[in-house]
């Protein structure tokens, strides 16, 4: 059985239940704002939301950000089945998830994403959907780089042609050619320093301006006050 | 249990061991270089402090360098020192240490065992230094056991460092930071706008509470903090 295709909550057990605690401040801002993009993912989404990318990129394009660190693709589904894609009516949904399921095989990882796009699909039939392609990690080659490699390769297989799904190749240009990541690029060879995330998403960012002003030609970007 | 204080530990179970060992690869390499006066050292809020304006506009100028790593314990920062990253060219005047938030499945005593352990260390091979303890932050949205725990770790700080009956060699430069007031709210929840998920500090989060430490390190250098 697939493990990331069985939504699970992140269990603080006796902890401080900042999990559930986060969750239920997403479902607040769902109630709250108006959002024409949500990001929803795990710890690279999450630490996007604080680098001078996001601020200048995303920011003006009334984005949401419901990235959780550590979230495995199990605990995104979760998420999303109990409340964090209701109440709200965006123009696109960005899907980033599964650098944490480095203890799953490569299909099950990418089963998992599927499995997160027909749930997002069945509560919004008519949404785009942006999927940034996986990220490498580690100073050094590793096994986990090959994996997520792999994970990138079937979801080109499988993702790809999906109506009003896009898969954008966001890894390239993290790896050098001694076969290294620089910390400029990835503070702790894991996640995206300011330099890094505007590498990384500057192409999902065209992409969203290109949805979003598709079907709406005289739509004002500009930020409001 | 002893597991603190008797054992440095490298993290060898964490999932990206890679990730980790390599920051402290290039800490090690950075400290045999660097020209810095005033060491950071310490988990995931020391990391990312950095990357705030308190930083940037501030502590910067006081020619710092930041051995922060994610997800540490007590134990690994103890290992991390034993193992090269105190090993500076030029002389270190002041360290500040932050650690132990993460050590949730240890008893308040073992935590502040284990903070002795590294000050010890710490003066071994640094000498007469000054040593600037910020007080452990609560955690969590609501009250819960990791918030009491990090608190009842303060109370054995205060005891020790603030107490002059206890005065020790331990003591001796050791200074006590009291960054933990002020957090919590009047109905005992902590705001997002001060941690964003609840453990990490917001930008507006650093300036408020770190704030103190960059008094503090002004202080003791000497130098006339910027407005």
């Amino acid at each position: 059985m697939n493990k990331c295709k069985v939504p699970v909550p992140v269990d603080d057990g006796d902890g401080d239940h900042r999990w559930i605690s986060i969750h239920n401040r997403f479902l607040s801002e769902t109630r709250e704002k108006d959002a024409d993009v949500i990001f929803i993912g795990d710890s690279i989404v999450q630490a996007l939301q604080h680098t001078d990318t996001w601020n200048e990129l995303f920011a003006p394009l009334h984005c949401l950000n419901f990235g959780i660190h550590r979230d495995r693709i199990e605990n995104v589904l979760w998420r999303i089945e109990n409340g964090e894609l209701d109440n709200v009516k965006p123009k696109v949904i960005v899907l980033h998830v599964g650098t944490n399921n480095h203890t799953n095989t490569p299909e099950e990882i990418k089963d998992g994403i599927v499995e997160i796009l027909h749930v997002i699909r069945e509560k919004h039939p008519d949404v785009y959907i942006v999927v940034p392609t996986l990220l490498p990690r580690g100073q050094y080659p590793n096994p986990v780089r090959e994996k997520i490699q792999r994970a990138n390769e079937l979801l080109k297989s499988n993702v790809d042609g999906l109506p009003k799904v896009e898969l954008v190749p966001i890894d390239k240009g993290f790896v050098q050619p001694d076969g290294t990541i620089s910390h400029h690029d990835m503070h702790d060879y894991l996640l995206l320093t300011n330099a890094g995330s505007r590498k990384a998403f500057e192409p999902v960012h065209e992409l969203l301006l290109q949805l979003l002003s598709e079907g709406e030609p005289e739509k004002d970007l500009t930020p409001s006050e | 249990m002893d597991k603190l204080h008797q054992v440095s530990h490298k993290p060898e179970s964490r999932c990206a061991l890679q990730d980790m060992v390599s920051g402290h690869d290039r800490y090690v390499q950075q400290a045999k270089t660097s020209e810095s006066e005033v060491l950071f050292i310490g988990d995931s809020i020391v990391q990312q402090l950095q990357f705030s304006t308190l930083w940037t506009e501030k502590i910067s100028a006081l020619h710092c360098i930041n051995f922060g790593i994610g997800g540490d314990r007590v134990e690994n920062v103890l290992w991390r020192i034993r193992n090269g990253e105190l090993d500076f060219n030029t002389k270190i005047k002041a360290v500040v240490l932050f650690v132990g938030t993460n050590n949730t499945d240890c008893t308040p005593h073992e935590i502040f065992e284990g903070l002795i352990e590294i000050i010890k260390e710490i003066k071994h091979r640094l000498g007469d230094i000054h040593i600037v303890l910020p007080t452990l932050l609560p955690r969590g949205q609501h009250p819960n056991p990791y918030r009491e725990r990090n608190d009842h770790v303060n109370t054995f700080l205060l005891d020790k460092f603030c107490n002059e009956v206890n005065a020790d060699e331990v003591t001796k430069n050791v200074h006590l930071v009291v960054i933990d007031e002020h957090i919590v709210g009047n109905d005992q929840t902590i705001s997002h706008h001060i941690m964003h998920d609840y453990l990490h500090l917001t930008n507006s989060g650093y300036t408020k509470i770190f704030g103190k430490v960059y008094d503090k390190l002004c202080e003791l250098l000497k130098v006339t903090p910027m407005k």
